[in-house]
């Protein structure tokens, strides 16, 4: 069994509860216009380009079998369009100026990620948990590794944005202690510009995993200019109100650090967002704790 | 004038702390290690050096107790009028320099350069951990009656021994007897009635201790203050040991017959005790017998007096299986609030290690974290920890010319052949080093102060370096560990296996620094490294810290015990000074790796964890007892966050769990190092931990906090 990740990160501790590895899988329905991690978009491996660790060397140009790397007036120009992500020039780039971000992984090379921190797990109550991109898309892989790490008695999260069928999320939940679920907006015009999920399924999909009886933690990523309106939190909380496992819900503000990894990836970056400030946060947690208990990471349960 | 707060007083003191590093800096320019509270007087000391007449050196118990009186007669005397205490010391009086010429083994000296060995431990001082419940029972008068009693008892031919100790304690005295006189004065002339006062209560209680052991906490902390002081002065020792244990008795009594009835009186103490020196010391612990924890309120107020003060100091809290939650809850609450505090020493690693060397469980459990990054047995081992250092990565070059001046097979097998021969070289030059110090050591540089302060010395009249105490456990430390480790999986993976580099093609590129060959050092570089799990370089390091292991655990020709390490202190551009470019892609005279940390941006693409750190570390930990230190640097927005604390204890005692044996934490966001680095005078009392010692960031050198910062890019 193989999946397609794009990292996996040890020692973190913002994707649920204790010492936790988040592995990242690639690919995601939906896209939305401010992400920070656009390297998950796509189901396949793809060339990054960092100009700045660029030494000259030019090996990529010889091993790349698709004229991808050029000299334009004397600078190194990367037409993504024409890259099949072989990985021939990173490969062969040792400045790291050229990465592939995306790797084919067997279940069992992220479990040997996972157990060198199994007794970190233990001490803090921590895990694993599957991020991305949006894991569920690849739900065979995402089975299996879940279904090894109960098995090991390791506890187990799934961040997901909830656009699929939800036959697939079925399949994963017998192997899940939690699931983070992000609902980005409730409106129907931000779907239409801004997110390419579809919001119908997304927000039904979350009613049907209360059904389940799993905890159930949900969040919105607050982007400035998108969704911080009052009004839009209000009606996402409203719409939670009566779930029967929310264990809380988080307001995430938006920030931009996704830029460099737009350029790297020959990706343009929408730039009209901003970051909401703390005061703003603190007044939609408020609206948001009229109906549901409402967490803040640095604040603890604001609803007392 | 109203009587100050004792919060008052701490800020007071914390005032001219600063005051005194802006001083020290403009005077001195920066300094790299632990500034132990030394006071930046005003004029030199003027005293006399006493010289032997036939080596015509500063060497021998007359010359050396002496000189050293003489320092202590003509030293000024300091007391700071919110201190609760007298005493505070300039610098060392110039007791060390040169051995006597019959007493000197300079004959390895190039070899030693050749192998990068820089501190051979030899010749070197202190770095023990006394005992000083001696002095709290006996003071400076029962000391003085000790050494005379025995001088009788024993009858030796020749005195020069108890002479010298006799000396010592009273000029000691002495000294004390000055300070006396001046607070007396002060309380005559001094205005403000609190200062009057306080001058007033520091007279009274200096005059009951120039003859008589401390009865009250005040007093037992004043004691270990001219400790430490006079301790700091002869060679720069200093280790108080298990400190909360010793003060507990004190306190206990003074809040049963209502003495104290405030214990932020006792914070007052603590911090102006931590004014006076960083203290290396431990709080939390095992109890010897079985091992249940000995924490007490003592510990906590002493922890409370160091986030009070909130300067550099050096204690650490004792982390084993059955420790005081709260205290150590405490200890993370104000890592987080200070942006550093305690180190966390681990019985994990250190009481498994010491049984290793074949002591018993209890004595495991007593050796206490009293130094930099060592722990000793107070008062009953002579271990000269943390001056002893043998390069990992100088030997792997000297290797690699053995194998390109023979025409034999070249593989990582025939490198490893050589580079064992190497290492054994290296451990055999500091074994014999440490022999001859052991040897001659008395003879030309005895431990007068700390003989005073160990079960043995002057009952036998013995220094504590030639028989006065009864376990002698010589250390050394190994350094560059990432680096040689690095280097070895470079070569395993571009000469041997991919073959992209002929020996001969990587011998002639460190030759030449690298010179023209960038993308063959970036190539050596992107093998995957030490620290990142289950790499080749993982095993390297574990092979490589195995081998020193093994060769460095056995006894030295005399039969002593030498037990291993991992430590570089903060020295890195030091002994990276003297190594040549190294086929992990580090060039000639760059810093070598971190203790046994691997180095920053270990993990593949360039970062970092704190758990593939710790795991690093805890793997290749020498099982002998000494300390295999883990410096980690956490991102402050952890402690912002709800459950960081519970994050960082779980981390600390998984790392305990695993047999690590020290661990040092920063916690400081990226933005405000970044600014410190760029503009030091910015955060003037931002205190970091440089690895055991903990200093402020802006008393050291560019290098030093280039060191610091490089650990916080590295963690993107």
């Amino acid at each position: 069994m193989k999946g397609m990740i794009t990292d996996i990160q040890r020692f973190s501790v913002h994707d649920g509860p204790g010492i936790r590895t988040t592995v990242f899988l690639k690919g995601c329905s939906n896209r939305c216009a401010w992400c920070h991690n656009p390297e998950t978009f796509s189901l396949k491996p793809q060339l990054e380009f960092f100009p700045e660790h660029c030494i000259g060397c030019g090996r990529c140009f010889t091993v790349c079998p698709e004229g991808v790397h050029r000299m334009e007036h004397d600078v190194h120009v990367v037409k993504q369009e024409l890259c099949i992500g072989c990985g021939r020039c990173a490969d062969s780039c040792y400045s790291h100026a050229l990465v592939i971000t995306g790797r084919q992984v067997t279940v069992e090379d992220v479990l040997e990620q996972i157990r060198m921190d199994e007794p970190y797990y233990k001490r803090s109550g921590g895990g694993i948990t599957l991020s991305g991109g949006e894991p569920v898309l690849q739900w065979e892989f995402a089975k299996e590794l879940l279904k090894q790490c109960k098995e090991a008695g390791i506890h187990t999260a799934l961040q997901t944005a909830g656009n699929y069928d939800f036959k697939y999320l079925k399949e994963l939940l017998p192997y899940l202690d939690l699931v983070m679920y992000d609902i980005k907006a409730f409106s129907e015009d931000i779907y239409a510009k801004v997110i390419h999920g579809d919001r119908v399924r997304i927000l039904a999909n979350l009613k049907s995993l209360d059904g389940i009886g799993i905890p159930i933690i949900v969040r919105t990523p607050v982007i400035g200019s998108v969704n911080d309106s009052g009004q839009e939190i209000e009606d996402i909380t409203a719409y939670l109100a009566d779930l029967k496992n929310l264990v809380h819900y988080m307001l995430i503000p938006y920030h931009g650090l996704g830029k460099v990894k737009y350029d790297a990836l020959g990706m343009e970056y929408q730039n009209s967002f901003y970051t909401p400030g703390e005061e703003q946060i603190q007044q939609l947690e408020k609206i948001a704790a009229r109906q549901v208990q409402v967490y803040n990471i640095e604040r603890g349960y604001i609803n007392g | 004038m109203m009587t100050p707060s004792f919060n008052d007083r701490i800020a007071s003191i914390k005032r001219t702390k600063l005051e005194f590093n802006q001083e020290k800096i403009d005077r001195n320019g920066t300094y790299d290690n632990d500034d132990h509270g030394w006071v930046p007087f005003s004029n030199p000391i003027d005293y006399e050096k006493v010289l032997e007449e036939k080596s015509g050196l500063c060497t021998g118990m007359e010359a050396v107790s002496r000189t050293f009186a003489n320092y202590l007669d003509a030293h000024p005397v300091y007391i700071h009028p919110m201190s609760a205490f007298a005493g505070a010391w300039a610098g060392t009086a110039e007791v060390g320099g040169p051995w006597r010429p019959e007493h000197r083994m300079d004959e390895i000296e190039d070899e030693c350069r050749r192998y990068n060995i820089q501190m051979r431990g030899i010749y070197a001082m202190n770095h023990v951990g006394g005992d000083l419940k001696i002095g709290l029972e006996l003071g400076w008068g029962g000391l003085l009656k000790k050494i005379r009693y025995y001088r009788e008892f024993n009858q030796p031919e020749v005195t020069e021994f108890y002479d010298g100790e006799e000396r010592i304690v009273i000029a000691t005295q002495n000294w004390i007897r000055r300070h006396v006189d001046y607070a007396r004065a002060q309380a005559v002339t001094e205005t403000d009635s609190f200062v009057r006062e306080n001058m007033r209560e520091i007279a009274d209680m200096n005059e009951w201790l120039i003859e008589n052991p401390p009865r009250t906490l005040r007093e037992a902390m004043q004691f270990l203050t001219w400790f430490q002081s006079i301790d700091r002065m002869y060679f720069t020792n200093g280790s108080l040991g298990q400190l909360d244990e010793l003060l507990r008795p004190f306190y206990e009594a003074d809040i049963a017959t209502g003495r104290i009835q405030d214990d932020d009186e006792v914070v007052w103490y603590t911090a102006c005790l931590l004014f006076n020196d960083t203290h290396y010391s431990q709080i939390g612990g095992e109890n010897p017998a079985d091992g249940h924890d000995i924490a007490s309120r003592m510990s906590f107020l002493i922890l409370e007096g160091m986030h009070r003060l909130n300067i550099p100091s050096n204690i650490a809290f004792r982390v084993h299986d059955r420790l005081n939650e709260e205290l150590m809850d405490r200890c993370v609450e104000y890592l987080f609030a200070d942006g550093t505090g305690v180190c966390y020493s681990c019985s994990g690693g250190l009481n498994k290690g010491f049984m290793n060397s074949g002591y018993p469980e209890a004595l495991a459990r007593m050796r206490a974290k009293v130094g930099c990054n060592w722990t000793a047995l107070p008062g009953i081992e002579y271990c000269l920890q943390d001056v002893t250092r043998i390069c990992l990565a100088k030997p792997l070059l000297l290797s690699l010319e053995d194998l390109m001046e023979t025409d034999g097979e070249k593989s990582m097998e025939s490198l490893w052949e050589r580079y064992s021969y190497h290492i054994r070289r290296s451990c055999e030059m500091i074994k014999d080093g440490l022999d001859w110090h052991l040897e001659y050591k008395h003879l030309n540089k005895p431990e007068i102060v700390l003989n005073l302060f160990a079960h043995g010395p002057i009952e036998r009249g013995v220094d504590m370096s030639h028989g006065g105490v009864d376990i002698v456990n010589m250390a050394c430390d190994a350094t560059a560990l990432a680096t040689a480790a690095d280097s070895f999986a470079a070569i395993e993976q571009f000469v041997v296996q991919s073959k992209r580099l002929s020996w001969e093609e990587l011998y002639t590129v460190l030759q030449n620094n690298y010179a023209g060959a960038e993308e063959i050092r970036l190539m050596l570089k992107s093998t995957p490294r030490y620290g990142a799990g289950n790499t080749r370089a993982d095993d390297w390091a574990k092979r490589i810290s195995d081998l020193f292991s093994a060769i460095m655990s056995e006894p030295t020709k005399n039969g002593h015990k030498v037990l291993p390490g991992i430590f570089s202190h903060g020295s890195v551009f030091m002994h990276g000074k003297n190594l040549p470019a190294t086929p992990n892609g580090r060039y000639d005279s760059d810093p070598i790796s971190h203790s046994a940390d691997p180095d920053p941006g270990f993990l593949p693409g360039g970062g970092t964890a704190p758990t593939a750190k710790a795991n690093a570390v805890a793997g290749v930990t020498c099982v002998s007892g000494n300390s295999t230190p883990l410096q980690i640097d956490i991102d402050s927005r952890l402690a912002q966050e709800m459950g960081g604390r519970e994050i960082i204890k779980s981390y600390i005692k998984t790392f305990n769990d695993m047999g690590g044996t020290l661990m040092n934490i920063n916690v400081v966001s990226k933005q405000k190092i970044l600014e410190a680095h760029k503009d030091p005078d910015r955060y003037p009392d931002l205190v970091v931990r440089v690895t055991g010692y903990s200093a402020f960031f802006k008393s050291l050198s560019a290098e030093y906090r280039q060191q610091v910062v490089d650990r916080w890019i590295a963690q993107g």
